[in-house]
């Protein structure tokens, strides 16, 4: 052998041995996930970063979560109630209403005391009073940034002109200090919308009697935030919250974890009674097992760790090994996960928990009301491409082929989860008879003629002028690339020609703020239980350029049947007959003029670990935190049994890549 | 030697600037301020005045020449007014029938406080206070809770009229009963003091100068300039090369946000670079040494088989295998120091096995390049050893392409890898151009671009050096 073969040996055997060091030490460092025995953990992870932990400004879910943790605003939900009530956070009870509804008036708890931090005098958190609920709502109202201004525009008594006033003049101030002291100024101003009438009451006035008013006190935008932080932080407030929640934020590593832990100084309050009239629906679990929390101290886990995993894998698999608490279900995951609408038997067998309830998401196509084609001015004809449309759309089978069965065929426009929801009644457009949709058209004078599979209508007796709509589709996802190609289909169906547009989002929402698309595939999420937030939406008056009320349906009938019903409270058993009443009567003239074709409800899928408490699933209320716990030690228990390192594949992979580069080393060897 | 390198750091100072007019252009000329503005606004329907201030606060408007022409009329009037005798309020009623924007809500327009304070030196705050000092205007709670009083006795005034006229008084008139301050009687114009000549302060004018929402959004909005191309590029290459890279769009620190995710990138792409260099230069010398042969060729088929794989693939592969079923390695995670790395081994396996095909592919042409040279054949015939021809020689040359391709890789390495970073949970930066592309977050691309710029340009000057060092032959002058 020559000297220089003996160098090539070395190296070929360098390889196999680095190759197997590598495996075996990578076989040790496995699962070494710190499991936080003996302390209560809660472990959830997050697609992105909060935007900002400023409750004034983001309202993006992931933060308003997070904000609630540290935050607290005057309401928020009940955590058993279905339909969703509004119960005493920050104040000491419900509000007293008077002057018709404009003014309310609301006495404060008195044990409430802001998070220990350096901004207090001797670091020591100060009590909670009046002053800082006035202070907090001029904030939120002299804030240029705030993406939540519309819960406020124009129902306060002279807090829009305070808003002008602030905005002018902070307007083009760049410097800190400066802002600060302008702010500062501004603050000292008194302001109609809210003032104090003593240490601990606080007397809002509104512009016109607003009986959903509670609903918009539990909104993060009305957190409670102390005067002294926000001036000792600066902009830096946003990643230093300083409240009275019941969490105070321990650690925010960018892009990585955000790790709350609790707030010592938090108010007294325990685990509420489960309430003697509790049904386990909606989500909810059956009561047994909510009863071991009751009386306990809120909140009920020591720690919170917010995991920021973007990959939908792997969240997945984390969640499958037991490093994450809860999870939903990807669409790659789900046939693995569901089968016949329940869990697999694998998935039981871990103890998975499957929670299935109602989101208040309603997803429709919005016609334009001013299209000269298909709006109002098209009169008798425009009314039944309108409706045959609706007839066209097999809902179910969009929600069985596209969602996994993940949602609800919109038989109203009101949620199932709301009080007003009638199962007895079917809005006549939201079913599906495409023969009874051609039958509209025919009998609107519409010629119609199959051309294969497909049906074709035209206005005239010569077949010239074709049926068509166009619709915009929001966003350019493959779910709405899915949607859109579902609409097409659905107009051919009653001889429509259908063109579905699929647009980036900003775009997509610029024209319908403009009006100048013909028909749009609208979403809606609700933003309090009340009817009133989604028949808004078809309110005479939001029927203008940036109003919400997007295909421009302007009805006097049902506009005077809305101001009607907007006033009604949901929660008082004799107004709600009434309101239900009116709820209805509104689906009937909407029936006649069909401004709308509803499509379907979300279902959400969540899954839980055993080792959860059993938590009440809620779209309205993010401050539910508090009420989430995990027993770490039966979490450590069970990720120790699911431990398992079969052997085998790691022999097999060594063993082929050994036998691999033997052969070929051999090979080299030969061919010296 | 030290001339060609001071030569070349000053070639680029105009390469820099050349890249920053570029992406100046790019950035700008394509996507102009205002339609970002009202993009990034975009979701609540932004309005004409959002986006000013929007373009206002991130310096991209400034005063514009109707705007100037505005203040320049006030001054005009108050000038006259002081010697006519007219009263602040006689001129304000000028302004605005003329239908001039007052910007401020002190009255005094925004651009005058700050002239004005810069001319006496002080912050416009300063200015502020003291004036209120010297009783010139009013800061205080007394003068807004006045100026409120005055409005509101306004109000009843104008329903008393309403009332004369025989229209039912609103219910409102009800409801404000309670506020016995509203019985106060109206400020005179008289009791406003002006700090210029005839220029009103007091808290609270704006409404009384723009009377509607819409009025003042105009009279706002119409006080700036669209923008100022030649000061937007100023401005932009002025802030770069003073380091001044802002604030992302959350308001986080340009710098803030690298420093954070600097390290985790450079501690999974350092090794992963090194490890996949080290092995496919090892291959690539047998699959070149035995040209032609089955190893030669079996080493070609392996690395086609993995360039074919998909990264994206094989990243879900492993990690579901590797990670999930097997458990020899964690699913994903990242910690502080040498930790990190019981988290890091499988995405740097993968990334060498995934770069693996296309780096032995590439060596092994650049050794065959060599060993095909006459210097080698000469070599052999003098009977030098196959070891000392490989390492001594071909592999000394071939370090000249290899520098050329590490500076355009290493360069990029400190901005991590997006698809490893997402699916390991690794707190990198990989995923932030991306993000800072799709948020349209200028602040943070056109740092990365200038910072990638500035890496760029050093790692080619350092290749050329280490070319001089290498290679003899190569002469830096």
């Amino acid at each position: 052998m020559h000297t220089s073969a003996r160098w090539r040996h070395a190296l070929m055997s360098l390889f196999p041995m680095l190759l197997a060091c590598f495996l075996s030490v990578s076989g040790c460092s496995g699962g070494d996930v710190d499991l936080h025995v003996g302390k209560n953990v809660v472990i959830y992870s997050e697609p992105s970063d909060p935007k900002s932990l400023d409750p004034h400004r983001a309202g993006d879910v992931v933060s308003s979560r997070n904000v609630s943790n540290a935050y607290e605003m005057l309401y928020e939900y009940d955590y058993f109630a279905r339909p969703q009530k509004v119960v005493p956070g920050l104040a000491a009870d419900l509000p007293e209403v008077s002057e018709g509804g404009r003014v309310y008036t609301i006495k404060l708890r008195k044990d409430v005391y802001f998070q220990d931090d350096p901004c207090f005098p001797n670091g020591k958190g100060r009590q909670m009073t009046a002053d800082d609920v006035v202070y907090s709502l001029k904030r939120f109202a002299g804030l240029p940034d705030t993406t939540g201004w519309w819960t406020a525009d124009g129902k306060f008594e002279g807090l829009n002109e305070f808003r002008e006033l602030a905005l002018g003049v902070t307007a083009g101030v760049k410097d800190e200090v400066e802002w600060i002291a302008l702010q500062r100024e501004l603050m000292n101003r008194p302001l109609a919308a809210v003032r104090k009438i003593d240490d601990f009451t606080v007397q809002y006035r509104l512009a016109e009697p607003f009986p959903q008013f509670t609903y918009v006190l539990t909104m993060s935008y009305y957190a409670v935030m102390a005067r002294e932080a926000v001036e000792y932080y600066g902009k830096r407030i946003q990643f230093n919250p300083v409240g009275t929640g019941p969490f105070r934020l321990k650690d925010w590593n960018f892009n990585f974890e955000v790790v709350w832990e609790r707030n010592p100084n938090f108010r007294k309050q325990v685990y509420p009674e489960i309430p003697k009239d509790f049904e386990a629906v909606d989500g909810l679990s059956p009561r047994e097992s909510y009863q071991p929390f009751v009386g306990k101290t809120l909140p009920l886990a020591d720690e919170v760790r917010v995991k920021i995993i973007k990959e939908s894998q792997t969240a997945w698999l984390n969640f499958l090994a037991g490093n994450i608490d809860f999870s939903g279900i990807g669409s790659d995951e789900f046939t693995a996960v569901i089968q016949n609408e329940d869990l697999t038997d694998d998935m039981r067998r871990k103890g998975i928990i499957l929670k299935k309830y109602q989101r208040p998401i309603i997803e429709y196509i919005a016609f334009n009301m001013n299209d000269k084609k298909i709006g109002a001015e098209g009169g008798e004809k425009a009314k039944a491409i309108r409706k045959a449309f609706s007839c066209g759309m097999d809902r179910q089978r969009y929600i069985n082929d596209f969602l996994n069965g993940r949602g609800t065929v919109a038989t109203m426009l009101v949620p199932p989860s709301f009080p007003e929801f009638d199962g007895d009644y079917t809005y006549k457009w939201s079913q599906f008879d495409p023969e009874a949709g051609r039958k509209i058209l025919t009998d609107a004078g519409f010629t119609l003629v199959k051309e294969g599979d497909i049906w074709q209508a035209y206005y005239d007796k010569e077949k010239k002028e074709k049926v068509q709509l166009t619709v915009l589709c929001r966003g350019t996802s493959t779910q709405s690339k899915d949607m859109a190609a579902f609409l097409n289909d659905s107009g051919r169906r009653v001889g429509i020609e259908t063109n579905a547009q699929t647009m980036q989002f900003p775009e997509f929402l610029q024209r319908q703020h403009e009006g100048t698309g013909q028909s749009y595939n609208a979403g809606w999420v609700m933003d309090y239980p009340d009817a009133e937030n989604i028949m808004g939406l078809l309110f005479g008056k939001n029927a203008v350029d940036h109003g919400v009320n997007s295909s421009r349906y302007k009805n006097p009938k049902f506009d005077e049947l809305f101001n009607k019903m907007k006033l009604l409270n949901p929660n008082d058993p004799e107004e709600l007959v009434e309101k239900r009443k009116l709820v209805l009567e509104m689906h009937k003239i909407l029936e006649d003029d069909c401004p709308w074709a509803t499509i379907y409800f979300q279902k959400q899928y969540r899954l839980n670990h055993e080792w959860n408490a059993p938590n009440a699933p809620n779209d309205f209320f993010y401050g539910d935190v508090k009420y989430f716990a995990s027993d770490s030690a039966m979490r450590a228990q069970r990720v120790a049994e699911w431990q398992e390192r079969p052997l085998l594949p790691g022999i097999l992979l060594v063993g082929f890549l050994a036998l691999a580069s033997g052969l070929f080393f051999f090979k080299v060897y030969r061919q010296e | 030697m030290w001339n060609y390198v001071i030569r070349r750091l000053l070639y680029a100072f105009p390469t820099l600037l050349g890249v920053l007019f570029l992406t100046f252009v790019i950035f700008f000329a394509l996507n102009p301020p205002k339609k970002r503005a009202a993009q990034i606004i975009g979701g609540k329907g932004a309005t004409e005045l959002q986006i000013m201030q929007w373009l206002a606060d991130n310096d991209f408007a400034e005063l514009s020449e109707s705007g100037h022409k505005k203040i320049d009329r006030r001054k005009q009037l108050t000038d006259e007014a002081a010697t006519n005798g007219k009263t602040p309020i006689d001129v304000l009623k000028q302004l605005q029938s003329e239908n001039i924007a007052i910007r401020s809500a002190t009255g005094t327009s925004k651009d005058e406080i700050a002239a004005k304070a810069k001319a006496e030196g002080k912050s416009q705050l300063e200015l502020l206070v003291a004036w209120h000092n010297a009783g010139l205007i009013d800061l205080t709670l007394a003068a807004a809770e006045k100026d409120t009083a005055r409005k509101e006795a306004q109000k009843k005034k104008e329903e008393a009229e309403k009332a004369a006229k025989g229209e039912q008084p609103e219910k409102e008139g009800a409801d404000k009963k309670d506020d016995a301050a509203a019985a106060e009687p109206a400020a005179k114009p008289a009791d406003f003091t002006d700090p210029f000549a005839g220029t009103e302060i007091a808290w609270g004018e704006a409404d009384f100068i723009a009377e509607s929402t819409s009025d003042w959004e105009v009279l706002l909005a119409s006080d700036y300039a669209e923008y100022n191309w030649g000061r937007l590029l100023w401005n932009y290459v002025t802030d770069l090369l003073t380091f001044n890279f802002g604030e992302t769009n959350e308001k986080r620190p340009v710098t803030e946000v690298l420093g954070s995710g600097f390290w985790p990138s450079l501690k999974l792409m350092i090794p992963a670079f090194l490890i996949a260099e080290f092995f496919s230069l090892f291959f690539a010398m047998f699959a070149a040494l035995y040209r032609g042969t089955k190893i030669d060729r079996t080493l070609v088929i392996a690395s086609v088989l993995l360039m074919s794989i998909s990264p994206v693939a094989m990243i879900m592969f492993l990690q579901k295998f590797f990670a999930s079923d097997w458990q020899y390695f964690p699913i994903s995670g990242y910690a502080e120091g040498f930790a990190a790395y019981q988290y890091l081994i499988l995405p740097i396996f993968i990334y060498v096995v995934v770069s693996l095909g296309d780096r032995v592919r590439f060596n092994r042409i650049l050794i065959l390049d060599e060993v095909g040279q006459d210097y080698v054949r000469t070599a052999r015939a003098k009977g030098v050893g196959q070891n000392t021809i490989l390492f001594k020689h071909v592999l000394r040359n071939v370090l000249i392409p290899l520098i050329t391709r590490w500076a355009v890789i290493i360069p990029n390495l400190y901005l991590g890898s997006l698809l490893l970073e997402s699916f390991f949970g690794v707190p990198g930066l990989g995923d932030l151009t991306l993000k800072g592309v799709l948020n349209l977050d200028l602040n943070l691309v056109k740092t990365l671009v200038f910072i990638g710029t500035i890496i760029y340009i050093l790692a080619t000057l350092l290749a050329d050096v280490l070319y001089a060092i290498v290679d003899p032959r190569v002469k830096l002058s």
